[in-house]
């Protein structure tokens, strides 16, 4: 304990460094314009800043990258409170109550609630984090190839069964973004693979490319469709609470942020999932639940608090076990691997620098984002008004730039377009995206440790079932995968008894 | 009729040409045992199994409608888009950014000239101050250019 102690000091030495302090502020702000702008959410908007974080030392990028993520949540909840409009999923839950307190004129005690909520839940769990992440990196660290492999197997599995409504065509996605990490050269024998003779994949696809073109153009070329009517604003009063606000939403708070951080380390989970199940948990836990979706101030507390402990509760299995629990932090992992940092339980020896100065800087983060946005909210609100026909185009320009400065090519630019052709049929179908960017991420580390685990046993693939903590994990994989189908099954019999 | 079908033979032959071309891979490595079309193999099985099971089962045909009527303005927006990428470069980040912008704001209800072009104008340049003076991400001049 006292460890961590003088390790979070050190971590709070890393992020109050002035460079990183001013890092934090600039990503706070930037990521909150992300979430506050129509078709780049935060898997787009983090990918298009990785070629701006290049140059910087890595406990530095990923201290931005943190403040992003942690900006892009703000913003999503000042859309969903004053517009109706939620500008990520993880903050649908919150325009339920949100929106209608608005109407009723209390918007900015929804917006203050939502700010002080998401900062004590964030608080709390980067705490529950400290506490969780070393054992489950020390834990890691007696992990071999195989074991790694079948954790990656799990991940995917888990993700996929939880991004969609369709197994099938989430494992679709999955296999998708597996199938683009092949392209390139292979690390083992330097051959090329599906390169297609052009010189600019023998590096692999580029992340930034891949998220962008699939998540941001994807986007906005559903949104072309439907560009039409203005978004009704709501004016705006003081920004404040009164203490009755405060204590009556204290335990949605609390609550919310249990549950959110729970399932943010479950794989694929994550915040959405957690905001809707900590809304219907105060809903079932209140006097009168009726109040629900007629502005009640624990709809919005509840849901508010627990995306943003889920979204550190996230950064668990990326940090120590290497793997990421959402298409946010695979982008954030993305990053890491470009910048030579790989995540994982050595990162907590190799660099420490990075691992507590994330952590510190995401108490960092909260505190920027408390002073900053709710003065500046004004702000944010005068960039909702910019009509439509402005924000795309260029919000477009942007994603060129962003992509065109990856490789300087057309290629990129060329990739990105028909990627975004591909993210608009599945987003018309209903293939989820976020597995594909799984896949892309975790697709080179996969093969690689299969190959070494294949090594090890002279070809035999029984190592990943005689292996016993492989096999462990390679059931739990097959029972995620089967788990919906069963209960989908046991439902169906029941109604028909 | 099941209106997965088609996507699924579209995935059934991607996993065919992907596997046909992971028959070309040789590794070279003693110790590799596996070399560098195992992996691929896998996927490419596990893609053609996923296309079969698409293809196979039954699910609910999507909404009607032209093909036209409901996907004319993302294709129009992608072909702007397209241009406007194989414009970049030989005609440069300003001009290139500032006729994209003037048409899109135009196209997507912008009624008046003036202001689509002032936008435009104001948007290009905020842009180009940013990116290439800031932060120094080297926009190509094109054939028209700028000072250095």
């Amino acid at each position: 304990m006292s460890d961590m102690f003088s390790s979070l000091i050190f971590g709070f030495g890393v992020a109050l460094q002035p460079v990183n302090l001013l890092l934090a502020v600039i990503g706070a702000f930037v990521g909150t314009l992300i979430g506050v702008l129509p078709g780049i959410g935060p898997v787009s908007g983090i990918a298009l800043l990785i070629p701006l974080i290049i140059g910087l030392h890595p406990a530095s990028a990923m201290i931005m990258l943190t403040a992003v993520y942690y900006g892009t949540m703000y913003g999503g909840s000042t859309t969903s409170i004053l517009l109706n409009v939620p500008g990520e999923a993880s903050s649908v839950a919150t325009t339920l109550d949100g929106y209608q307190m608005s109407l009723q004129g209390r918007g900015g005690p929804a917006l203050a609630i939502a700010a002080i909520g998401s900062f004590i839940a964030g608080t709390l769990s980067v705490v529950a984090m400290m506490i969780f992440s070393l054992p489950l990196a020390n834990l890691a660290l007696a992990f071999g190839p195989p074991e790694n492999f079948a954790l990656m197997v799990l991940g995917l599995s888990s993700v996929s069964t939880l991004a969609g409504q369709d197994l099938v065509r989430a494992l679709i996605s999955t296999v998708g973004g597996l199938m683009l990490a092949t392209v390139g050269t292979d690390l083992v024998t330097g051959i090329n693979r599906y390169t297609l003779g052009i010189p600019q994949f023998l590096d692999g696809i580029d992340l930034v490319t891949v998220a962008v073109g699939l998540f941001a153009v994807s986007e906005v070329m559903l949104a072309v469709n439907m560009i039409t009517v203005q978004p009704r604003l709501i004016p705006l009063q003081r920004i404040w609470l009164t203490l009755k606000d405060f204590l009556d939403s204290f335990w949605a708070i609390i609550r919310g942020t249990v549950v959110g951080f729970y399932i943010g380390i479950l794989p694929a989970a994550g915040a959405t999932i957690a905001s809707f199940l900590s809304y219907g948990l105060e809903r079932r836990l209140a006097r009168d639940p009726s109040t629900f979706g007629k502005g009640d101030i624990r709809g919005v507390a509840a849901p508010e608090s627990a995306n943003n402990a889920a979204a550190v509760g996230n950064m668990i299995p990326m940090l120590s076990l290497g793997i990421p629990g959402s298409s946010t932090t695979a982008v954030m992992m993305g990053a890491l691997l470009i910048l030579n940092v790989i995540p994982g339980p050595l990162l907590f020896t190799q660099h420490p620098d990075v691992v507590w100065g994330l952590i510190a800087s995401m108490y960092v983060s909260n505190a920027v984002l408390l002073v900053l946005n709710l003065p500046l909210v004004g702000l944010f609100v005068q960039i909702l008004k910019t009509p439509d026909r402005y924000l795309y185009p260029l919000i477009i320009a942007i994603c060129v730039i962003g992509v065109y400065t990856v490789s300087r090519s057309r290629v990129d630019l060329t990739l990105m377009i028909l990627l975004g052709m591909l993210g608009y049929y599945m987003r018309l179908n209903e293939y989820p995206l976020g597995p594909a960017i799984l896949g892309l991420v975790l697709g080179d580390r996969m093969e690689q440790a299969m190959r070494q685990s294949l090594i090890m046993s002279s070809g035999e693939p029984a190592i990943f079932l005689t292996r016993p903590i492989s096999a462990v994990i390679l059931a739990l994989a097959v029972l995620s995968l089967a788990a919906p189908v069963f209960l989908r099954a046991l439902s169906s019999r029941r109604r028909v008894s | 009729m099941n209106s997965d079908r088609p996507a699924a033979i579209v995935l059934a032959t991607v996993a065919a040409l992907y596997i046909w071309e992971a028959r070309s891979f040789r590794g070279v490595t003693v110790s590799d045992v596996v070399g560098p079309s195992a992996y691929p193999w896998l996927l490419g099985g596990t893609l053609a199994l996923l296309a079969i099971v698409l293809f196979a089962r039954t699910s609910p045909s999507t909404a009607g409608g032209g093909f036209w009527s409901r996907h004319g303005r993302p294709a129009a927006f992608t072909g702007s888009l397209f241009a406007y990428c194989m414009a970049l470069e030989p005609v440069g980040f300003l001009a290139s950014t500032f006729v994209y912008l003037v048409f899109s704001h135009r196209w997507l209800g912008e009624q008046r000239w003036v202001r689509a072009i002032l936008i435009a104008v104001g948007a290009t340049v905020a842009l180009w101050i940013f990116f290439d003076r800031v932060l120094d991400v080297g926009l190509p001049a094109g054939a028209i250019g700028w000072p250095r």
